[in-house]
């Protein structure tokens, strides 16, 4: 059985095709989102999804979130005395996916197809196949988001000929693709997308409009545990808004209490910067399928940031048309990956249909032009592999050494599309000895293989010798080799992960905790007396007494939700 | 159509049954599900290379067939714009689309985007070649007003790119391709500010596959602009003397004999070095520069421009866009 994975910045999903369709499995919770957070407990145990969410507040410096945006760097994130690279927190999320999927399903699970989105760089690919390892998973086949999403609308109607586009807004991840179906084909036109821009920055930009206009001192952005609550006042308005004209975010500091009243028109000027930019992906794509909006059959939206009507607007006028949002923006591209994961199990269902994707970016190597018969001009990029080539693709380019006395040539590689390499990315370089020869003799010929995972191949081949260098991209701290990925593989075994079967448990008393730190006096004490007493219900290890002071916990808390006690706390 | 184009025998397709785009991706998918793509990388690059080869030829082809086919350029004609040189400053007779036009909208003046209003209802759609018609027009007719310099017309079209009627995926493409065909014909007094804004607004720069699309003119501008860098790249006197040079061309007033003796070697060279950005620049085309400069008509030199230059690949079955 392949599992196909949705690893997402805020949340992560995972979901299997099964008799004919796609399934989304749930949790030990029974939701299907687990939210992408990691927490060391005070006993050292792993906490994972929703328990390690509710700690972002109550414990900062031990819990970690959005690491998805670090994945492919050299970041480390410390968790109490231990410090993660990015694709040890992913491989956590993932591991805790792989134990539901697997009580769900009733088998072992030893493979995935993981989404990552389309606008990934090789060194994040990379992060993100290793993450997968980490946790026990082969890892053949990574897919893009979009495509992932468009494969969730297509799937029911592949019969019929359609070009659509899918607008997919995460959590921190902004992509376009533009898809064409026909014949049973799934075709990927064109993709583009932004890697730093997502409903992250939404609430970001809240966070900073709320240190403006309430005028707080620059010192509480240093105080992690307050940031945590004000950022999630900032989620509870960003969500808020979504269905009501006004929205508060309401935080007290410890001496007062501040808060700030906002209304759409508030939130749309706090990210006007950010819906911006959202327009730069949307034409390219267009303009690399070679279409006009107008042309398109329907505008697909995924992705949690999707639901804010704002977003939703900006899409109507950008295209000219309302956008389709018969599924789930926060569970498409599971349900699409699902559908991949039956392609590539050669499901009966599925056997007319083929999908392809493309390299969303070019790849190629620097390159110096001869001005005259004195002047070069250096540091432009060369494209061997242009952007939105159909993968997977092998191309090959002659390339001649500047000087007839230089004894090899060094390859930068780089990926992007600035005409300047100083404004691409780096992934790596490639040293070629040259023999001693005519210029014919001495020209290169460089070949970029590109699979459909959306990995880099390099080879370079001396005219003269016919000797190949075929060299797998290094150089880059964000990219682990094998033996680093063993090693973290081993280390990451060594944590305990907290029991799945108590998870519930733990979840609530995280809850209860974070409940317990935003009140004061009295409450906080009554409430603190409460976690204690679950707390020795807990110890006694009989489910028959856990349960009812389960079931009184939860309804205390889901009062005081509802009461005003609590920051941004509606009281209604 | 004599020879038979190999991409028909790849997607095994008769040459007799004349294929459009739609048969060549029939016989793709076709063809496409008897392969492994993932187990036969090469196998699948072939068909694919086949394909997009056909689809090449079929657009080629179609472009031949009928004897009035506009020019080859993927993207949509604009609407006829007004003449270039406007001298009315009256802004309201320039917009000859009046759709979505109310009057006296107020337009925040150095904002460079503006979002719709929320309650901008998406219902009717404007018809976005007019709309960016209209924006285009009055860019260019404050243009022909003389604009200052280079840093004024930044301003300006960053402010009509934040045009709400360019809101529009498709009015703001056809907005950049009037601004591309401005700089591509010919020159006007003002236009020499406006190529390093374009190049800054539309990304030109920081993405190499954009002017692409706009064909033969993306070619020429694309030649400009890496021309440009070798002009950025000039010492401090050679560009004092450029510019002085600039100015004088671009004045009206007749040339002073004594600094036409210095001028004309020096435009020779520029001619030879940076043809394209020159022509954007100033008045000096170069298909007529050298007659009149009174220098001989010798053809200018071929020499590789790339050291590492890129070994000519077999030319495709069908003739490329």
């Amino acid at each position: 059985m392949i599992i196909g994975i949705d690893l997402g910045t805020t949340n992560s999903l995972v979901a299997v095709w099964q008799d004919g369709q796609a399934r989304l499995i749930e949790n030990s919770l029974g939701e299907v989102l687990t939210p992408s957070c990691v927490s060391l407990d005070a006993d050292g145990s792993v906490l994972v999804g929703r328990a390690a969410r509710e700690r972002l507040e109550t414990h900062p410096d031990r819990t970690a979130a959005v690491f998805k945006r670090y994945m492919g760097s050299d970041r480390k994130i410390r968790l109490g005395s231990r410090s993660f690279r990015p694709e040890e927190l992913s491989a956590l999320i993932l591991k805790s996916l792989k134990a539901d999927a697997e009580a769900a399903l009733g088998v072992p699970v030893t493979e995935a197809i993981i989404t990552v989105p389309a606008y990934f760089s090789d060194a994040q690919r990379k992060a993100t196949r290793a993450a997968g390892q980490m946790a026990g998973l082969r890892v053949d086949r990574l897919l893009n988001e979009p495509t992932a999403a468009a494969l969730a609308y297509g799937i029911h109607q592949h019969e019929e000929e359609a070009k659509f586009l899918v607008f997919d807004l995460g959590g921190g991840t902004f992509d376009v693709s533009i898809l064409q179906m026909y014949d049973g084909v799934m075709e990927v036109r064109s993709s583009a997308g932004d890697n730093f821009l997502g409903g992250q920055d939404v609430s970001d930009a809240l966070v900073e409009l709320f240190f403006r206009r309430v005028d707080l001192p620059d010192r509480l952005r240093q105080d992690s545990g307050f940031m945590q609550r004000l950022g999630a006042q900032a989620e509870g308005a960003k969500r808020a808004l979504g269905s009501q004209p006004r929205a508060t975010m309401r935080i007290h500091d410890g001496k007062t209490e501040h808060q700030l009243e906002l209304d759409e028109q508030a939130l749309e000027d706090a990210c006007k910067p950010l819906l911006l930019r959202l327009r730069a992906p949307v034409e390219r794509a267009l303009r690399d399928a070679n279409l006009r909006s107008s042309e398109l059959d329907t505008v697909v939206l995924a992705g949690g940031a999707t639901r804010m009507p704002l977003v939703r607007r900006l899409a109507t006028t950008m295209f000219g048309r309302f956008p389709a949002i018969d599924l789930n923006p926060d569970e498409v591209v599971a349900l699409g990956v699902a559908v991949q994961c039956g392609l590539k199990m050669r499901d009966a269902a599925l056997s007319e249909v083929v999908m392809t994707d493309v390299a969303p970016y070019s790849l190629g190597i620097e390159l110096s032009m001869r001005l005259d018969e004195t002047s070069w001009s250096h540091g432009h990029f060369d494209p061997i592999i242009e952007r939105n080539t159909v993968v997977p693709v092998s191309r090959v380019k002659t390339y001649y050494p500047t000087g007839p006395r230089a004894d090899h040539i060094s390859l930068q590689v780089y990926q992007g599309e600035a005409r300047m390499v100083r404004d691409n990315i780096a992934l790596g370089s490639l040293k070629v000895p040259l023999p001693q020869g005519n210029e014919q003799e001495r020209a290169i010929d460089v070949r970029f293989t590109y699979d459909i995972n959306g990995l880099l191949q390099v080879e370079a081949k001396v005219a003269k010798t016919g000797q190949t260098y075929g060299v797998v991209i290094e150089g880059n701290p964000g990219v682990l080799t094998e033996e680093q990925i063993q090693q973290h593989l081993k280390s990451l075994a060594e944590l305990k992960i907290h029991p799945r079967d108590q998870l519930e448990n733990r979840t609530l008393l995280a809850r209860a905790e974070r409940y317990y730190e935003q009140l004061r006096g009295d409450q906080r004490d009554w409430l603190g007396r409460q976690i204690m007493a679950f707390e020795q219900l807990l110890a006694t290890q009989d489910a028959r007494r856990i349960a009812p002071g389960q079931r009184t916990l939860r309804d205390i808390l889901d009062q005081l939700d509802k009461s005003t006690y609590l920051d941004g706390g509606s009281g209604q | 159509m004599s020879a038979l184009p190999p991409f028909l025998a790849a997607l095994e397709l008769d040459p007799a049954t004349d294929p459009d785009e739609r048969a060549l991706r029939r016989a793709y998918a076709r063809r496409l599900k008897q392969i492994d793509v993932e187990a036969e990388p090469a196998r699948f690059q072939a068909l694919r290379e086949a394909l997009d080869q056909g689809l090449r030829w079929v657009a080629w082809r179609d472009q031949q067939r009928p004897v009035q086919a506009p020019a080859p350029e993927p993207l949509p004609e604009l609407a006829p714009s007004p003449a270039p040189t406007l001298a009315r400053p009256t802004q309201a007779d320039t917009a000859p689309a009046p759709t979505a036009r109310d009057a006296p909208r107020a337009r925040p003046e150095p904002d460079a985007g503006t979002l719709p209003p929320p309650s901008a209802a998406p219902a009717p759609q404007p018809d976005p070649d007019a709309l960016a018609a209209a924006v285009f027009a009055r860019l260019q007719q404050r243009i022909g007003e003389g604009l200052a310099d280079a840093e004024t017309t930044r301003t300006l079209l960053l402010r009509f790119l934040g045009d709400p009627d360019l809101a529009s995926i498709d009015a703001r493409v056809a907005f950049e391709l009037a601004v591309a065909r401005l700089l591509g014909g010919a020159w006007r007094p003002g236009h020499e500010h406006l190529l390093d804004p374009a190049i800054e607004a539309f990304g030109w720069n920081s993405d190499h596959a954009r002017l692409k699309h706009f064909g033969q003119l993306g070619a020429m501008l694309t030649a400009a602009i890496r021309e440009r860098g070798t002009v950025q790249a000039f010492g401090p006197a050679q560009r004092i003397a450029l510019d002085a040079l600039l100015a004088r061309i671009r004045s009206e007033a007749p040339p002073d004999p004594a600094l036409l003796a210095e001028d004309v070697p020096q435009l020779q060279r520029l001619v030879e070095r940076v043809p394209n950005w020159l022509r954007i620049v100033s008045p000096v085309a170069p298909s007529t520069s050298a007659s009149s400069c009174g220098a001989s008509g010798r053809p200018r030199r071929r020499r590789p421009r790339r050291a590492w230059r890129r070994a000519s690949e077999p030319p495709p079955g069908a003739p490329a866009a």
